[in-house]
């Protein structure tokens, strides 16, 4: 007969060992995504060197019509959704290429304009909310997402503010679909107006919402404009903790949600941490820490994985998302125009 | 990890997390707060609500997240960083 001791260890093995095989399932089911993710952004490589139109685009594209049409396999699901991962982890390879005093100079002038950019696009949404009769918490939940940080911020404010879910899943619907036309409007209209690398990057960087769909659409434009939109959308990513707070701290105050008991726990549990990683390889950079050829490994491997990133934009990009509801996407294309003519009017008033 | 074997479905959580934390997986799985929700772990909606749902609305008060996508990612970079540094990742064509 077994000691109680004994049998507790046996158990504790058996579960670790369960959980190890777990964890190893689970890492395995990521695989076929992954690979899918490949095929299309290294298709897409391909065609691009035929055609001569950044490969991103033809990642995206190449997404969304599998998405869109056959739709995507249950088994790529769990990969594909690794592409968050990805952008984030291409973000902080791109610090090594760029200077902290050029991160730092692009993050101040895109400061002030990001602000205005925020604030105009909550008082947008809440006006045209109201006026199409959408509930409060719908139009913040836009305004929040097209204002700051897309999905992420309307994740988090949806918790902050008590949002329900129906409310969170239309806000979600819109603005990833205006990300996905975005991705392929802007450089259209950037080549069409003769803007420069820089004005683009910064007009992409405050307008678009999700970051995948930002980067995707600044280095569709261009290399230099791909790293000031990325470095202008991060801004605006770092502020979001700030601005939920306002909200969760008016809705508090109105009796609607609870109290926030620990501010400052609050920001840091909204703080992008990739921007952590980001900035240490950018000060890296600038203390000379990387070689040449180094430096070129890091822009490389960046591009490699921002190619997975890229084909999962398209992946997620699905147009059934409209059905979400004609009201909230009708309230999103008001915040959406407005805020990329502003934004336009803006960097042509501070470039 | 200790604990896992001692409370019931805590496992699955942790094995959630993990899941979830790594990869961003099933982002919107779970949005809706419920009586069973805990917000002090669950940012930004990490844990499967069918898995709280089905499992009769079980709590995992002290449960942290073991890696967030954000930090997994900082943790790739900086062990890509390691690799370049000794010489071990480099010339990578594109």
């Amino acid at each position: 007969m077994s000691r109680p001791g004994v049998i507790a260890e046996r158990k504790e093995s058996v579960s670790t060992s369960g959980t190890v095989l777990s964890m190893l399932f689970q890492g395995l089911s990521l695989l076929p995504g992954i690979v899918a993710l490949f095929a299309v952004g290294y298709a897409a490589k391909l065609i691009s060197g035929y055609i001569h139109i950044e490969y991103i685009l033809f990642a995206i594209a190449i997404g969304m019509v599998i998405s869109n049409t056959v739709g995507v396999p249950a088994v790529l699901v769990p990969g594909i959704e690794t592409y968050e991962f990805w952008l984030k982890v291409g973000i902080v390879f791109l610090g090594a290429r760029l200077a902290l005093q050029n991160v730092l100079g692009i993050g101040a002038k895109g400061l002030v304009l990001v602000v205005l950019e925020i604030l105009l696009s909550i008082a947008v949404a809440k006006y045209l909310a109201n006026l199409f009769g959408l509930s409060r918490k719908l139009g913040d939940l836009i305004g929040i997402g097209v204002g700051i940080c897309g999905v992420s911020a309307i994740i988090g404010a949806t918790g902050a503010i008590r949002a329900e879910e129906e409310d969170a899943t239309y806000a979600i619907a819109t603005i990833l679909i205006f990300g996905a036309v975005m991705v392929f409007l802007y450089p259209l209209i950037g080549d069409l107006l003769g803007l420069s690398d820089q004005f683009f990057g910064y007009w992409a960087g405050l307008s678009i919402d999700n970051t995948a769909e930002t980067v995707a659409t600044g280095f569709a434009y261009s290399q230099k404009a791909g790293e000031i939109a990325t470095i202008t959308k991060l801004t605006r990513n770092a502020l979001m903790g700030f601005v939920i707070l306002i909200y969760a701290l008016v809705y508090a105050r109105q009796g609607l949600t609870a109290e926030v008991s620990n501010k400052g726990a609050f920001l840091w549990e909204r703080f992008p941490k990739f921007l952590i990683g980001f900035l240490v390889f950018s000060l890296l950079a600038t203390l000379g820490v990387f070689s040449d050829s180094e430096v070129s490994t890091f822009k490389h491997l960046s591009k490699w994985v921002f190619m997975l990133a890229f084909a999962g934009v398209g992946f997620k990009a699905q147009l059934s998302r409209m059905k979400a509801g004609l009201k909230p996407f009708l309230v999103g294309l008001g915040v959406e125009s407005a805020v990329a003519v502003a934004t336009f009017v803006l960097v042509a008033l501070v470039l | 990890m200790t604990s896992v074997s001692r409370i019931p479905y805590y496992n699955l959580k942790i094995n959630s997390y993990i899941q979830i934390d790594i990869v961003g997986i099933k982002y919107f799985s779970c949005l809706k707060p419920t009586s069973t929700w805990r917000y002090d772990i669950t940012f930004p909606c990490c844990v499967d609500h069918n898995t709280f749902i089905g499992t009769g609305g079980i709590q995992v008060p002290k449960a942290r997240r073991l890696l967030s996508v954000d930090w997994a990612a900082v943790l790739v970079a900086l062990v890509v960083f390691i690799l370049v540094k000794i010489g071990l990742v480099q010339n990578i064509p594109w």
